[in-house]
This record gives C-alpha cells, structure tokens and sequence, in this order.
C-alpha cells in the first residue's frame, strides 16, 4: 500500500498565558495509507482535533514533518502545490451548528471551495451543487435554503458536501457524529462509507466513540495527552489492547446489551486526565495506571512494534 | 400498590411565532420507590421536557400544560401546587442532574456553599450542621480531598468532578426522586463508566427513584430497571430492560437499537439508518407519528395513532403490527440473547 | 384493546414514505426576515422608528413647506412668539425658526449618520485586520488603537476643528471620526476573534479560499449586525458633539445652521424668548432618544440567540 500522509514527530504547542506551554501534540508519528480509514480516539484534551487540524495546516506545526503525497509541507511550498494539496486535503467538522456560515446559503457555502479550484460557470456550478446534493440525500430544493433551517444530520451532510465539492482525496473526520442523535449517526457513517467506496477517498477518522471507531477504521491508534500510545489493525487492537490505558477504554464502553453489561468485569480507571500543560514525566498515563511503577516515571517509552503491525508505547509490554 | 409519582394525560406544548409546538402529546406513567425508570429517544422527542414539566421547570407563558394533565406525587398535585409548596417539592422531595455541570454550576460561589445552599432551605437552619451534610454528601459522591473541594469553585474542577458535584448537590436533601437529564452525555468515556457506576451505587444507597432521560442506550442498558421508548411527544414502547432490549415490538425501538454499531459485527458494513428525520412538532400528526420513516409502514398507520397493546406484563406497544390483522413480521434484528 | 372492525387491507405493508422523508423543517424564513419579525413586536423601537421617520421627512420637506428661506432676514419681524405666519417664531434677525430649524436638522442628522458610518467602516477594517492576522500584527495595531483612545475624543475634535478652520461638513466629519473609530475597531476585533475561530471559517481555509475572501464573505457578514446596532447608537452621540461643538462656536458656521447653532444663537435671549431653545433643543433630544431606543430594539431583533 502507498502511504498518503506520513506524519513524522509533530508537535503543536499553544502558549497559554505568560511562559506557560500548552503541549496539545507532542511528538506524534504515524502513517496513513491510500484508500484506508484511520481511526483516532482519545478522550477530550488528549490531542486528537489539533492533530487533525495540524495535519491539514489549519494550525502551523510548531515541530516535525507532514508528508503528503511525498511532498514535506511543512517546509516552504510553492504557492501552486500549497493550493493542490488544500483542494486534495479535505475537512469535516463536529459542530454541525458552527461549521456553516449562518449567513450563506447551502449552494453558496457548498459551491465556496469550487470558485477557488476550478473555472466554472455559475449554471455549472449550480449543477455540480445539485449533484451533491442528491449524492448526500438531499434535493435540489435545498440549494436556496439557510442552514438554520435544517435539522442536525442534514446541516453535517451539507458540510461533507462542501468538503467533497473540490475532489479530495483524503478527509479529516473531526468527530463527524458526536453532536448528532442515534439514527442520524448511522446515517451519516453509512455515508461515509458508502463515498469511500465510491471514491476511493482516505479517511483519518477522530472520534471518542470506540464503537464508531472501530466500525468504521481499517487501523485504528489511541491517544492520550499529545501521544500514540497504541496504533494497530482495527479488529487486533479490540481483540488484543496490548496498553493498559487502551484496556481501560475498551472496558468502559458500554455496551446496549444489559444481560452483558451485568456479567462483565469492569476495569475502572482511576482519576481524570492529567492537565496538558504540566503532564506527567515518563510515561504521561502512569498517574492513572493500575500497573504503573518507579520505571514509568524515568523513560518516555517509546511506540515499539510488538507484532506485526501493532505498535504500542509502554515499557511493560 | 401506590405508585411514588402517577403522571396522567401529560401534554405540553410552547408557543412560538411559527405557531404551537406541541412537545409532549399526552403520555401517562408512573414511578416506583427505589426504581430506575429511562426515557429513551432522540433531541426533539419530548423527553427532556417531560422531566423539567415534573419538575415545574418550564414557566408559562410560552409554555403551556394541558388542561387535563395531572402530575401526581404524594397525593399532590404537581401541576397545581402552590409556591410555596412548589418550592419545598423541588430540591427536597424531587431534585435534578443537568447535562451540561459547567452551565449548571454558579460561577462566583465555592463548591461547598452551593450544596449548602439547598441544605439551608430544605433541611436546618444551623450552618454548622449544614456544612456536616454537606460534606458527607461530598464523601458519599466518592470525591477525593472533599474538605478541599469544598472551598474550591466549579472551574477549579475537572469535568467529572463537576458532575460529582452536581450530584451531590441534588442529593442533599435525600430526595425520593431523582431525575438526571444525559448525565454522562457531555462527559469522557472512562469518566461516564465511573458516574454511571457511582449513580448505580448511590441509588442503592439512598434508595431514591431515578427517572433517567438520555439518547444513549448503553448508559440505558447499564441501569435502567424499566424503558420508556419516546418519539415525537409519545411513548411509543414501554417494558422491562429486558422487553426492550431483547423482545421490542416497536419498528422504531428496532431502529435505535440497530444504529448502534456492535462491537462484534463485521466492519464498515451499512449500519440500519432510518432515513429522514423526526416530524415537525408543530404538525397535529393525528396518525402513527413514525409512519413516514418506518419501513413496515400500513395504510392504517397513516390515518389513526395505534392504541396500547400489552403485550405481557410491563410490556406494551402502541404499534399495529401488533394487530391481530397485520401480517406478521420478522424484526429488523434483536439483540442476541447472550449467555 | 384495539378495535378489530378495520379491513383487512389497511394491513398491508408500503413501507416508508420516500418523499417525505427529507422534508425541510419550517417555512424558509431568512435572517434580516426574522429580525424584522422581532423588530416589528417590538412597540417601542417601532414608535421610535415611526418619530425618526417624521424627523428625517420634515428635515427634507419642512424648509420647503414653510415659504420662507433659511437664508431670509426680515428685521421687521425680530424674535416673533410662533404665529400662523412663523409656525416656530423667529430668531433676533427676523429668519423664520420653522425653516431653520428643518434646515439644521439637515446638517445634524446628515453629520451625525455620516460620522457613524465612517467610524465603522473604518473600525471594521482595522478590527478586522487585527483579528484575523492577529499576533504582532495585532499586538502593534492594537497598541497604536489604546494611544488613540487614551486622549478624550473631544480634544481631538477641537484641536482638529481649530487646525482645519473655515468649519465646513466635511472638516467637522474630519474632526469628528478622527478618534471616534476607536470604538467601533475594538468591538469588531473582539467579535471577529470570536468568528475566527468558528469552524465555518476553519472550513474556508481547509478549501484554501484568500485572508482577503475570508474577511469579507465570512467575517464581515457575520459582525455586521453587531457593527449595524453599533452605529445606531453612536449616532446621537455624534449629533450632540456637533451640537456641541456649534455650541462653542466650532461648528457651522452662519447663515449655514445646526441644531447645536440654533441652540447657541437662542442661549443669548434664553430669558425672553424661551421657544427660540426649546425647538431646537426638543430636537435634539427626541432624534437622541428614538436612535438610542431604536438601536436597543435592533439589538435584541439581531441578537442570534433570540432565534426560535
């Protein structure tokens, strides 16, 4: 398979406040390939969103390389390349509320990346418009209509198509379905699906929902404070979580089964994640870790591959 | 037997200027001493407004309750009750857990001062005996340092601790019922598996009747004792966990069910969706509201809202496929029964 | 228990209704449409709307209607009482007060609107810069926006008008809007830091659309109504510093008149001829009060979490 974006030792720091550094991603390395999903989870605070947005250069890396398509561009890019990879490199965002101008309408906010992109009338424009808004499951009738007249799911549909408008090759998920009911969820994830196939397009999917996850993941890697700490192949790293922070995720999704839900042995986590401004040293999960000693707290470790595709940063394993 | 809280003929509806938006359309049920009882359903479907009406949240004149409605708790009733009463009915008798423990905390006031508060006006008078309460009601929400959390305020917290917190403060004054509206739903996943335990624990322990309105069906699953399946302003599916979990009979309790992705199910196949969206609550729907996006939908269902059947026990159903004239079907899928 | 008298062929299956099945919600009611709506149940920004509405007409028809000129003096008719011939009486050089004091009117309302506008265009330039560039950008326009606003505007104001001299519109639109973007700059940079981070607009930038589109598409739509109740009510503060700056003599200069002139001219006989202020002063006031309250109710109208 070809590697699409190759991330190698990212690092996006904020600076909150006087000499006071917020590490949202700190030394993070993975790659995705052509025509794959993959999946980001992590609890809130853990990094995942300003991974995404890093990636896509909506935030500028404070460190480390970003390789699309071969190109490094975190490295000074003609302007030409800059546009190609905007119009390859694609986004979709959580809050279906915030991520359409309340004052475009569906036509206008969806047809917005074509005028950059391609030369095209306004009746072909209009017709491109109408295209996606029938591959979204919406009708044309939509086109003139305001987003704050559309309910939740519909509003998430018109941002894929606004992200789908420019011929991408590759989407960022921000937490496409949080914000939407049950039904609607399915929806919007057999959507995904469904132009994935259609497309051929790469997915780098960020969610809290393990179950969506892993649904919709080919591989999937689990965050935590600004870090991979297991990255493997969707139905292994469900099978076998090799990290205990992984373990504990698993254990505490909660299943809609209650005879299973009664039986089962829960792992509890202790205590919230720490703050990302002033992290644990050495391995940041050993504050909550149930089988965290002295060693823990000395080295950093490092993501090692413990079998064939599944790597995983702890000095236990 | 005498049931903790008989609601009857619950209808409530806001005025707005695109007209009347009739939120909750006439439901009726009841709630027994130390049970959990969810209200399970999409944003939209009546459920939150259903717990803030027990409450008397929502002031008129924008929202109004229907003239037959009754709220019964104790033989009072709720939609009639003085001020006065009203007052020493909430937070003492009937108190809630909102979603969202940021907006629901005040700010400007520590920790302690704000369980003390209700304390204060429910229980004593004394300050001193306020504040023992207080801080066992913190020991009791298992929160660490409680003396310390006591003087800290709401943003000094984490997320979770917030919740606790929260808790705590509707617990105060040992309430017979507790509602708690998407408890977990603004919460991280291993902190939503500790509040969850952490209710479970407490309901136990102060023997209070939960009412639980959440859309997630695995904080459901985990303590429910019975379901109440809401859409469009009726209960269409009510029964045991058991009922609805393993032996729905309602098309859309199928649908909510089978949207959840399994964990042991084959990867990026299609999920069941139902398409569309709910209905305009503004819209009288004198039929089956879920006609439109029911896949097993009958030219009955278009024109009359079904009737209750009981199926066994606890267990009803407002849907005509349990007509003895419909043809039978097979559901959609049912959770397998595990061992 | 269900009835059992429905036929049998009610009971067949149809499945789900496909068309309706994307239905979009409530009847399309656009942004300005729905603040309207709200504007319109609002009484009072309604009778405030209604008394700017009769000022602005009688500023543009009242000199006409009154058959004298502003212009005309008539020492036969000195500092008259109001009459049918002098609705408004007339001022010490016998000019009719009705004329004048439309004619004024002209000028105050002219200057005060056209004040508001500059300051805001320009303030959403510059707040818009600030906030969308930010950084040392930011840090350096906003040092340089805090060394406007650290002297009182009214300095400003008089030097200016002393500096230009031969008081015409446009010096005292100069002298005017020379600190008063200030506050129109800060307010938009806060509201704009605000949109920036919105995801619509990480969206624009994911598509690779230009700072300068972003700005103006996205950025500037979404402050103007903000911007808009902002202008609304620095009208009347710009008309009472043309009154007072006419007042003190900085302003118009004669024959040509303000309200603020007017009220200076009649400060003089006060004592004899009261109705000589009063005209001029009522105006002043009611056009005062109606922006003010006009702009309240616009806020609320525009205010998105008023939205049902």
């Amino acid at each position: 398979m070809k590697p699409l974006v190759e991330v190698k030792g990212l690092k996006k720091y904020f600076n909150v406040g006087r000499n006071t550094v917020l590490k949202a991603v700190d030394d993070l390395s993975f790659t995705i390939y052509q025509g794959e999903t993959l999946g980001l989870v992590g609890e809130s605070g853990c990094g995942k969103t300003t991974c995404g947005r890093t990636i896509l250069k909506l935030y500028e890396p404070t460190g480390g390389s970003i390789i699309y398509n071969g190109k490094d561009m975190n490295t000074k890019q003609p302007r030409s390349e800059i546009m190609n990879f905007k119009k390859s490199a694609q986004i979709i965002f959580q809050d279906p509320y915030s991520a359409l101008d309340p004052r475009m309408t569906i036509e206008e906010i969806i047809s917005e990346g074509i005028s950059v992109h391609y030369r095209k009338t306004r009746s072909e424009t209009a017709e491109i418009v109408n295209e996606l808004l029938t591959k979204i499951g919406l009708t044309g009738d939509f086109a003139n209509r305001f987003p704050h007249e559309l309910s939740g799911g519909q509003r998430q549909r018109v941002g894929i198509a606004r992200a789908l408008a420019v011929n991408p090759d590759f989407i960022v998920c921000d937490e496409p379905i949080s914000a939407l009911d049950v039904s609607i969820q399915a929806q919007i994830v057999n959507l995904l699906i469904s132009l994935q196939k259609e497309r051929n397009l790469t997915y780098l999917f960020i969610s809290h929902d393990l179950s969506m996850v892993k649904h919709i993941s080919d591989r999937v890697g689990v965050m935590y404070l600004g870090n991979l700490v297991e990255l493997a192949d969707s139905e292994t790293l469900f099978a076998e979580p090799k990290h205990p922070y992984t373990k504990a995720l698993m254990s505490a999704i909660l299943t809609a089964d209650p005879d299973f839900e009664k039986v089962r042995e829960r792992q509890k986590l202790q205590g919230e994640i720490p703050s990302p401004i002033n992290p644990p040293s050495g391995c940041k999960f050993r504050t909550r870790c149930p089988y965290a000693d002295g060693s823990c707290a000395q080295t950093v470790p490092e993501l090692r591959e413990v079998s064939p595709g599944h790597f995983t940063a702890c000095v236990k394993e | 037997m005498e049931h903790l809280l008989n609601v009857r003929d619950l209808a409530v509806s806001f005025h707005t200027h695109a007209g009347e938006v009739k939120a909750v359309r006439g439901i009726n049920f009841h709630l027994d001493k130390n049970e959990t009882l969810a209200f399970v359903g999409e944003s939209g479907c009546g459920k939150t407004v259903t717990a803030k009406t027990i409450l008397r949240l929502l002031k008129p004149p924008f929202v109004e309750i229907g003239a037959e409605s009754s709220i019964e708790f104790q033989g009072q009733d709720v939609i009639k009750m003085s001020k006065k009463n009203l007052q020493k009915y909430r937070g003492k008798d009937v108190s809630m857990i909102f979603q969202d423990p940021m907006t629901s905390l005040n700010p400007t006031m520590t920790c302690g001062k704000q369980i003390m508060e209700s304390v204060l006006l429910h229980v004593t008078k004394n300050k001193k005996e306020a504040y023992d309460i207080a801080l066992d009601t913190l020991k009791m929400v298992q929160i660490p340092d409680p003396e310390k959390r006591m003087k800290q305020y709401p943003h000094e917290l984490s997320g979770g601790m917030r919740q606790r917190i929260m808790i705590a403060i509707a617990l105060s004054c040992k309430p017979s019922i507790l509602i708690a509206d998407e408890p977990t739903t603004a919460l991280d996943v291993t902190i939503q598996a500790q509040v969850i335990d952490l209710l479970r624990e407490l309901k136990t322990a102060t023997k209070a009747a939960v009412i639980l309105v959440t859309h997630d069906l695995g904080v459901v699953a985990n303590f429910a004792d019975r379901i109440q399946v809401m859409y469009a302003g009726k209960i269409v599916e009510r029964g045991t966990a058991q009922d609805i979990f393993y032996k729905s009979r309602h098309p859309y309790t199928w649908a909510l069910l089978n949207s959840v992705p399994k964990l042991a199910k084959e990867r990026k196949q299609a999920l069941y969706s139902l398409r569309g969206t709910p209905p305009d609550l503004i819209l009288p729907l004198e039929h089956c509201p879920f006609a439109a996006r029911c896949q097993y939908c009958m030219p009955i269902c278009k024109e009359v809202f079904p009737e209750e059947t009981v199926i066994d026990g606890q267990h009803s159903v407002h849907c005509f496929l349990t007509h003895p004239n419909a043809p039978a079907v097979t559901p959609l899928y049912q959770m397998e029964v595990s061992s | 228990m269900m009835k059992s008298d429905i036929p049998k062929e009610k009971f067949e299956i149809i499945g789900a209704d496909e068309s309706q099945q994307e239905l979009i919600g409530r009847a399309r009611v656009s942004y300005m449409k729905d603040a309207w709506r709200r504007l319109k149940e609002n009484k009072t920004a309604m009778a405030a709307l209604v008394v700017l509405c009769f000022l602005i007409l009688m500023c543009i028809i009242g000199p006409m209607i009154s058959g004298h000129s502003f212009e005309e003096i008539n020492p036969a008719h000195r500092n008259q009482p109001p009459s049918s011939e002098h609705w408004f009486g007339t001022d010490r050089l016998g000019r009719d007060l009705f004329t004048r004091v439309w004619t004024g009117g002209r000028v105050s309302i002219i200057i005060g609107v056209s004040a508001a506008l500059i300051a805001a265009v320009v303030g959403i330039l510059y707040g818009g810069i600030c906030a969308y560039f930010g950084g040392m950008v930011d840090v350096i326009m906003m040092r340089i926006l805090e060394i406007f606003a650290s002297v009182p505007s009214l300095i400003y104001v008089v030097i200016f008008s002393i500096v230009l001299g031969n008081a015409n519109l446009t010096t005292i639109l100069v002298a005017l809007c020379v600190a008063a973007w200030v506050g129109p700059a800060r307010l938009v940079r806060g509201q704009m830091l605000q949109i920036r981070n919105q995801e619509f607009v990480l969206a624009a930038q994911a598509l690779g659309v230009s700072s300068f589109k972003i700005i103006l598409k996205h950025m500037v739509p979404n402050t103007l109504s903000v911007v808009i109740v902002a202008i609304t009510f620095a009208v009347p503060g710009f008309i009472f510093t043309e009154a007072f700056l006419s007042f003190i003599g900085l302003g118009v200069q004669p024959p040509n008149t303000s309200w603020g002139a007017l009220v200076a001219m009649a400060q003089s006989e006060f004592m004899f001829f009261p109705y000589q202020m009063f005209f001029p002063a009522i105006m002043i006031a009611l056009t005062m009060l109606s922006f003010t309250l006009f702009g309240d109710g616009l806020r609320d109208a525009l205010d998105p979490r008023l939205r049902k």
